[in-house]
C-alpha cells in the first residue's frame, strides 16, 4: 500500500512539475508573438490551403489569426489561391488572372482523395468568418500574373483589396505583404496607413527595401534569418513576420528569435507553445 | 442507380448464404483488417465475408469505414465518413492473386457557401483494385497489398495503394 502511494506521489509530481514553457520575447509587437497559420492549416494538411475550412479551423484552434495568398481574376475579384496554376491542385486548368471569376467558383480543389472544397474568394471568407474584428490577417499578395501594364493592374489590385477592407472595417487587423517592390511602392504611396511587409530573398536586401520604402516590416523563412538580424530589424524599427516552421523544434527555434509574427505550418504546436 | 447498387452490395451481408457452399463448414468466413491508404483514403478498417471459397477461387464483399476529420472545421464533434465497399475475386491456395471492383461513399463536411453554413456532401467513387493476398481459408493472419484506380466522383483517375493487416476467423 506504502509502496503504491510512493508511485501514485511519484507520478503526480512528475505531472504537475510538467511546466509549460515559458518565453521572455522581446518584440516590437507588446512583447508578444502574433501566433498566424500559413494559408490556414498550412502545408500538408488535409484542408487545402486558402480554403475557407482550412482558415476557419485554424482560427477556430485559438489562433490570433491567418495568413494567406491573395490573387486577382480577370474582372477583378480577390481569391485566396497559392499556386501560379490552378492545374496542379484543383480541377481547373489556366491561372486566377487568366479567368472570371464565374469561371472559378464552382471549382474544387483535388488534392487529397475524395475531399473537394472550393476555392474561395476574399468576399467569402470575410463575409463567413464570424468575429472577424477580433482575428488579425496577412495578405501575400501574389503578382504572377501574366501582365502587359503593370501599373494598372497593380492599381486595381489594390483598389480591390482596399474596398473590401473598408468594407469590413478591418483596416487595423490586416497585413499586406508582398514581392513585388513596384506594387509596394504603389501601394505605401497611395495608403500611408497600411501595414506592409516585403517579402525578400534574403534579410539584407529585404531590410534595405523596407527601409528605403518606409515599409513596416520583413516576412522571410525562419531558415533566412537569425535572432541577431531580426535584433537589427527591431532597432530600425522593422516588424519581423517568419513562416517555414513546421515542426516543435520550427516553432520553439522561431519563438526565441523573438519575431512579431509567426505563419506557422504546425498551428496546434504553436498554440500549445505561446497559448 | 447508385442507390440500386448500395442496395445490392448490403444485400450481400445481410444474406451472403445464397452464396455460400454448404459442405465448407470449416472455411474462415469472416475477415477484419486495417487497411493504411487504399480505397478509405488514408487508412480505413474493414469487415470482409467470404462469400464463395472452392477450387482455389475465392469470392469477398467489404465493407470499411474511414474518417479525415472527426472533428470539423468548426472544431465540433462532426467526423466525415468514407464507406469502401467492394467485390473481389482471388485465386491462390494462400498466396493469392486479388481483383476487385467498389466504390467509396464519402460523406464531407464542407462549409456550403450558397446556405451560408457546414453542410454533408456525398460524393461516390468508383474504385478498381489489383493486388496480392495471403488469406488461409481456415484462418489466421491475413496480409494484403493492392493498387487501386481510384476514379474520384466516377470522372478524374486517381492511382493509389494501400497495404492490409487482419485476421480471419
Amino acid at each position: 500500500m506504502k509502496r503504491i502511494l510512493i508511485i501514485v506521489c511519484l507520478v503526480f509530481l512528475s505531472i504537475t512539475s510538467c511546466k509549460k514553457e515559458v518565453f521572455d520575447i522581446e518584440n516590437l509587437n507588446g512583447n508578444r508573438i502574433t501566433a498566424l497559420g500559413h494559408a490556414g492549416m498550412g502545408v500538408g494538411n488535409t484542408y487545402p490551403m486558402d480554403s475557407y475550412e482550412s482558415i476557419v479551423k485554424c482560427l477556430n484552434l485559438g489562433m490570433d489569426g491567418s495568413e494567406f495568398d491573395v490573387q486577382m481574376t480577370k474582372d477583378s475579384v480577390l481569391v485566396l489561391f497559392h499556386d501560379m496554376n490552378f492545374s496542379e491542385r484543383t480541377n481547373l486548368k489556366g491561372t486566377v488572372n487568366s479567368l472570371n471569376w464565374n469561371e472559378i467558383k464552382n471549382a474544387h480543389y483535388s488534392q487529397t482523395l475524395y475531399l473537394d472544397y472550393s476555392i474561395i474568394s476574399m468576399e467569402q471568407l470575410f463575409s463567413n468568418v464570424e468575429n472577424l474584428q477580433k482575428y488579425k490577417f496577412t495578405f501575400d499578395c501574389k503578382m504572377d500574373a501574366d501582365i502587359t501594364d503593370a501599373n494598372r493592374f497593380y492599381e486595381s489590385f489594390i483598389n480591390a483589396i482596399v474596398k473590401i477592407v473598408q468594407k469590413y472595417k478591418i483596416e487595423n487587423n490586416i497585413y499586406i505583404e508582398a514581392q513585388d517592390v513596384g506594387f509596394l511602392t504603389r501601394f505605401k504611396n497611395k495608403y500611408t496607413d497600411y501595414k506592409l511587409f516585403i517579402y525578400p530573398s534574403s534579410f539584407e536586401s529585404g531590410l534595405n527595401t523596407a527601409l528605403s520604402l518606409n515599409l513596416s516590416g520583413i516576412t522571410i523563412s525562419t531558415r533566412d534569418i537569425t535572432k541577431e538580424q531580426i535584433k537589427i530589424a527591431h532597432d530600425n524599427n522593422l516588424w519581423v513576420a517568419i513562416w517555414n516552421t513546421h515542426t516543435n523544434e520550427d516553432n520553439m527555434d522561431a519563438i526565441n528569435k523573438n519575431p512579431d509574427f509567426i505563419q506557422t505550418d504546425n498551428v496546434r504546436n504553436l498554440v500549445s507553445l505561446l497559448k | 442507380m447508385k442507390c440500386i447498387y448500395l442496395v445490392f452490395i448490403l444485400s450481400i451481408f445481410i444474406d451472403s448464404n445464397a452464396f455460400a457452399q454448404k459442405d465448407s463448414l470449416e472455411i474462415s468466413r469472416n475477415l477484419i483488417y486495417v487497411e493504411v491508404g487504399g480505397a478509405g483514403g488514408y487508412g480505413s478498417v474493414n469487415y470482409e465475408r467470404v462469400l464463395l471459397d472452392q477450387n482455389k477461387f475465392m469470392f469477398t464483399a467489404r465493407l470499411g469505414l474511414s474518417s479525415y476529420h472527426i472533428k470539423d472545421f468548426r472544431n465540433d464533434f462532426n467526423p466525415d465518413i468514407l464507406i469502401p465497399l467492394a467485390l473481389s475475386g482471388s485465386y491462390g491456395e494462400n498466396h493469392k492473386l486479388e481483383l476487385g471492383i467498389g466504390q467509396t461513399v464519402a460523406n464531407i463536411v464542407h462549409f456550403d457557401f450558397t446556405e451560408n453554413k457546414p453542410a454533408r456532401k456525398t460524393n461516390f467513387h468508383t474504385f478498381l483494385t489489383l493486388g496480392y493476398r495471403y488469406q488461409k481459408s481456415t484462418g489466421g493472419i491475413f496480409f494484403r497489398f493492392a493498387y487501386h484506380q481510384i476514379f474520384e466522383l466516377n470522372e478524374y483517375l486517381n492511382h493509389w495503394a494501400g497495404v492490409s493487416f487482419g485476421y480471419s476467423l
